[in-house]
């Protein structure tokens, strides 16, 4: 916010100040006059109050909290972009405790930037931090130390969608991925999704049968090789999945398989370099490297 | 002084009107400096005025009454940042209206949410969140996915919206009913959560 102008300034400070004599005076001449001064007041012209004075604690605080404001209003911001004498600034407290957060609770982050991903696999303190990273970032979609659930990969296994070197398990973290499974429903047709799903099945389950899978074979080869490749083994360059073993991201069953295959997947990993400092990314992949 | 007082305590009327004059002067000093401080009124580098997906979604998350559990504002307090992401500044915030900075933090604070989830997530999220995140106390919202966004009243509201000064071109106007018909509201929720917090 920025500072206040000088025309405000005046209205509110000169409004402050002004109920503050207000009060003041008003409790002085109380105290100083006469029974009869403050208690002779008629209402309607008949009705009249009896002298009945309010209590002397209640007087005195009323005094002692206007006392009070003026030592507050003295030490503390309260006229404008007057600062005070503490000379308190909420914004420079903020940044202040930034940077003690960053000296206390990041004390143990000290050195690590240099050390290489092996040594920090390595530092048991440092893979603690990193699993506490995981849990307050990640898990809510790969779920507890990354074992995955329906719609989000298991992270803990040698099934790495993207490719599980390093560096491009830190790219995926950092930039994010994005996948683009088509929707092969209107070219292949209901019998051709149906057949493609059980070849691709069959292959997983290890019952690959020449003559009853032929044309789900011959239909994959057209389609969906670019991708996955002769052997379904996937590419992760694209983020294709391999589907020759049984891991099942979007699930196993032919009707999810079927449904894969029809509708597409468009599965997305969020960027998280504007979340996550690149030393946390760091840590998240060494650690994930070593739960592998 | 103990004259003018007393002229002020017996007549009834002068003492309401001193009354509100009182009361008033606290939230006047508070409230108007404020309304002509340039500072607050200026966007950020990347505001834009919600598309009319988005603006739709919005208008689902204040009918489901969203912001009665999630704030979306981040104080500049450490602890929060940490948690949530950076502070919230009133840039980004021009062209809510009404803001949904809320004040009730049931669930996590949201000003940050945008780009956090994949949709995938959002999607199974809204429907069972149960599945996604087992320790949620937050209700299941499975009608978004069946019910179809009401896209008759967007060309009003955009109107309107111009009126108050957010820059919809005519185009965007004309074509707003086309963009958002057919789709559901989970869409549209989904369009909404994504940009919030990505005005910085």
């Amino acid at each position: 916010m920025a500072d206040l102008p000088l025309l405000w300034q005046i209205v509110v400070t000169g409004l402050i100040i002004l109920g503050l004599v207000y009060l003041l005076t008003l409790g002085i001449s109380i105290y100083f006059s006469k029974e009869s001064d403050v208690h002779d007041v008629s209402w309607d012209g008949n009705l009249e109050e009896g002298p009945n004075p309010a209590p002397a604690w209640w007087f005195w605080l009323g005094i002692s909290s206007a006392i009070f404001a003026i030592f507050y209003m003295i030490f503390y911001p309260s006229f404008g972009n007057y600062k005070g004498l503490f000379e308190m600034d909420n914004a420079q407290r903020y940044i202040e405790s930034k940077a003690e957060i960053k000296r206390d609770y990041y004390k143990e982050l000290e050195g690590l930037e240099q050390s290489d991903t092996v040594t920090l696999q390595f530092n048991a303190d440092a893979m603690k931090l990193a699993s506490n990273i995981f849990a307050q970032n990640c898990s809510t979609c790969h779920n507890k130390d990354g074992v995955g659930q329906a719609n989000f990969p298991d992270l803990t296994d040698e099934d790495w969608i993207w490719g599980g070197e390093l560096e491009q398990i830190t790219q995926t973290i950092a930039n994010g991925r994005e996948a683009t499974m088509p929707a092969w429903g209107s070219v292949l047709g209901k019998e051709g999704v149906d057949s493609v799903a059980k070849y691709v099945k069959s292959v997983a389950d290890n019952i690959y049968d020449e003559k009853k899978h032929a044309v789900g074979k011959e239909k994959y080869r057209q389609f969906c090789i670019a991708c996955h490749g002769i052997t379904l083994q996937g590419n992760p360059i694209f983020g294709a999945p391999n589907l020759g073993d049984s891991v099942w991201m979007y699930g196993g069953d032919l009707e999810s398989i079927k449904q894969s295959i029809a509708s597409g997947r468009k599965g997305v990993m969020p960027a998280h370099k504007d979340r996550l400092t690149p030393l946390q990314i760091k840590l998240l992949a060494a650690w994930l490297k070593r739960n592998n | 002084m103990l004259k003018l007082h007393r002229t002020i305590e017996s007549n009834s009327a002068l003492l309401i009107f001193g009354i509100l004059i009182v009361s008033s002067i606290g939230g006047f000093v508070q409230i108007v400096p404020n309304l002509f401080d340039e500072s607050l009124h200026k966007g950020t580098a990347n505001v834009k005025p919600y598309s009319a997906l988005q603006l739709t979604g919005r208008d689902i998350y204040i009918r489901e009454g969203c912001v009665g559990c999630h704030s979306q504002q981040i104080r500049p307090l450490v602890a929060e940042v940490m948690r949530y992401g950076e502070v919230s500044v009133s840039g980004e915030h021009i062209y809510d209206r009404p803001f949904l900075w809320g004040s009730k933090r049931t669930g996590p604070d949201l000003a940050r949410l945008g780009g956090k989830y994949s949709d995938k997530w959002h999607e199974i999220h809204l429907n069972d969140p149960r599945s996604v995140v087992p320790q949620s106390i937050m209700p299941a919202y499975p009608w978004l996915t069946k019910n179809k966004v009401n896209s008759k009243d967007i060309v009003a509201k955009l109107k309107l919206l111009k009126w108050y000064g957010h820059p919809y071109t005519d185009a965007e106007i004309k074509q707003a009913e086309q963009a958002i018909d057919g789709k559901t509201e989970l869409e549209a929720m989904i369009a909404y959560l994504q940009v919030l917090g990505t005005f910085r």
